[in-house]
């Protein structure tokens, strides 16, 4: 029954992705809604706060810094040729300065592919073991208009979702390396989203080849490690809390309507308990469009992703932990 | 009738200063350290600050903001009488600690506040012809915790902030030189308060060589100028600063330990293009945390008495001059 149920629905979902990847094929000749004259406006606001309080003296700290501004650019030329833009920059109290853009789809997607993550594994000497210490995503990069090659977009960011991918490379300092790839990273953490589907553990992700947005969100409490560099060895302690969610949105035309990320980490070490929170947002329309909650949908994304995380939650049951060995 | 009255005001407040004055000098010069090796202070800090920018032509506005606050525990574990220093134990909020040394001499940290106190620029506006004001602050700048209470020696050096004559600065336009004194500023202000005594105009000061608490407002609205260059004309533009208000409190215990230190400046101008206000806030409090978000608060009661029977003499020399 479950398995007849499983399996109507993964044809339903092909046949309907079929039916997108057709109409999608428009989606590769989106004609660019930014021209020379195009003015938009965008609000950049970014805050970080940070609590401490010492564990045996209970010394209390806190910090906040926000910078929030509005930004409109003013497109005054665009070299298509060289896939360059040029536009007038204005920010209050600041004034007016030339914006110089990159609009190339295929090498800011490649770059942001090659980037988007920051994964850091190290060797924990007195734990012998591996412990996973820094996560981070590169949320921030002066890119709003890019002109709409979605398919050759979409493959590039297609490659930040092969679980087979090397995140990073680990010795233990005597004869062993560690690689370890994306695939364990997300099957040791404790849940994620990607694109709107949670927690997909051992499942392959492919990419609609139309899609303007993208959305990560990633709990990694109680796995990741804060290190605390000591004369001999280092400490670490685990985070009790640490997530992380990254969302890129475009419009059809290449226009970006929203970058957001946050950070949210509470550790406690030896001295202190030490809470973390930060954000960065970048949303077209200025401060009022920031107010306004936002109509993210994830019911496409879902929909394209969903066949093939199916099938192998189908043909597989999770094995635990995937630390490539290479002795 | 009013110069009677005038007459034993000023006698009165007289007989009360002597008074105050002799049962203050005595105990003074025997007052004691209240701070003694292996003490424990906890101190509390806030530094916040709000800077915004609302443009006039455009539908665009930029705000930066930051709020700090922290608290730092000394531990004294030895007081150097002979080079006048005292080293602690800091450990702070974050959980780090470290060894540091601080001077306590009365005499080099009074004479460090009079004369990082007071910044003032002025500078000739060319297309009006006239000198003006575009820059000031006052602040005792880095605060030291532990002082020597030598009140009389710190009080006679900080005298140099009431003194009228000193030339704040100099602002040189063709072929002359302006000096501008500490008594030109004060009259041409708006208001301001020195020890609790607001709008002393053209009336000198005197600090009681017992005070272990000092306090100044300066209030320089539509006084002091936003300066604007413009790059490519290599010429500046001067705007008025509708609100320009800064304000300054240092309160020690008797025995020469920072009870409170508090530093405001609020201010908003508009230029041709924009709204910029700014509001700055730094203060600091024995006690901690708990101590900053308690209310502060400050008596002027002894201040003024000491400093009263000077303005009202000096008013009523005056007087009797334009009489």
């Amino acid at each position: 029954m479950n398995r007849k149920h499983l399996t109507k629905i993964s044809f339903i979902s092909i046949l309907i992705t079929i039916l997108m990847i057709n109409s999608s094929l428009h989606s590769t000749a989106a004609t660019r809604d930014w021209y020379v004259g195009t003015s938009v406006k965008y609000a950049l606001i970014w805050s970080e706060s940070v609590t401490t309080i010492t564990t045996i003296d209970a010394l209390e700290g806190f910090g906040y810094c926000s910078e929030e501004m509005e930004i409109r650019f003013d497109i005054i030329s665009i070299d298509s040729i060289n896939h360059e833009l040029v536009a007038n920059m204005t920010i209050a109290g600041i004034g007016t300065g030339e914006f110089d853009g990159y609009t190339d789809a295929g090498v800011i997607s490649g770059l942001l592919a090659d980037s988007l993550f920051d994964i850091d594994y190290r060797w924990d000497k007195k734990g012998d073991r591996l412990v996973l210490t820094d996560f981070d995503m590169h949320y921030f990069d002066m890119v709003f208009f890019i002109e709409p090659d979605w398919e050759i977009f979409n493959t590039n960011m297609g490659r930040l979702l092969d679980r087979t991918q090397i995140v990073d490379i680990v010795t233990d300092g005597l004869w062993t390396t560690y690689e370890i790839t994306l695939g364990d990273f997300l099957d040791s953490i404790v849940s994620y989203d990607i694109m709107g589907v949670r927690d997909t553990v051992d499942s392959q992700f492919t990419l609609s080849n139309s899609s303007t947005k993208w959305s990560f969100s990633f709990d990694l409490s109680n796995v990741i490690y804060k290190r605390e560099c000591g004369t001999h060895v280092d400490s670490y302690f685990p985070y009790s809390t640490y997530t992380v969610s990254y969302t890129l949105d475009f419009t059809e035309g290449g226009t970006l309507n929203l970058r957001e990320y946050n950070i949210i980490t509470e550790v406690t070490t030896d001295d202190a308990v030490e809470e973390e929170v930060y954000s960065v947002i970048i949303q077209k329309g200025g401060f009022e469009a920031v107010k306004t909650p936002s109509n993210f949908s994830y019911s496409l994304l879902s929909l394209m992703i969903l066949p093939v995380l199916l099938y192998f939650s189908k043909k597989k049951k999770r094995p635990k932990l995937g630390v490539i060995k290479n002795a | 009738m009013l110069k009677k009255k005038f007459a034993h005001t000023t006698i009165t407040c007289a007989l009360l200063t002597v008074l105050s004055v002799s049962l203050i000098l005595p105990s003074s010069a025997a007052i004691v350290r209240d701070w003694y090796e292996d003490d424990v202070y906890v101190f509390g800090m806030v530094m916040n600050g709000e800077i915004s920018y609302t443009s006039l032509s455009e539908d665009l506005s930029y705000k930066i903001e930051s709020i700090y606050e922290s608290e730092v525990m000394y531990t004294l574990t030895e007081i150097f009488e002979s080079t006048k220093e005292v080293e602690v134990e800091a450990k702070y909020d974050s959980g780090n600690e470290n060894t540091l040394t601080f001077y306590f001499d009365a005499d080099l940290i009074s004479t460090y506040y009079a004369t990082t106190f007071f910044y003032h620029n002025y500078r000739w506006d060319e297309e009006n012809s006239r000198i003006i004001l575009i820059g000031f602050d006052a602040d005792f700048g880095n605060i030291n915790y532990f002082v020597e209470p030598d009140w009389e020696l710190f009080n006679t050096n900080l005298e140099v902030l009431g003194d009228r004559t000193q030339v704040v600065d100099t602002v040189t336009h063709d072929y002359t030189t302006d000096e501008i004194t500490l008594g030109d500023f004060l009259d041409a202000i708006p208001s301001y308060k020195i020890m609790g005594i607001s709008d002393t105009k053209q009336t000198p000061f005197s600090i009681s060589n017992s005070s272990t608490k000092w306090s100044m407002t300066f209030d320089l609205s539509n006084y002091i100028y936003e300066s604007e260059r413009d790059y490519i004309e290599e010429t500046y533009s001067y705007f008025p600063y509708s609100r320009y208000l800064v304000d300054i409190t240092l309160d020690y215990s008797d025995g020469g330990t920072l009870i409170a230190y508090d530093y405001t400046l609020s201010y908003e101008v508009t230029t041709d293009e924009t709204i910029h206000k700014g509001e700055m806030e730094h203060r600091i409090r024995k006690g901690g945390s708990s101590a900053i978000r308690a209310p502060y608060n400050f008596s002027y009661v002894l201040l003024s008495f000491l400093i009263v029977p000077t303005v009202i003499l000096y008013n009523k020399k005056k007087r009797n001059r334009m009489n």
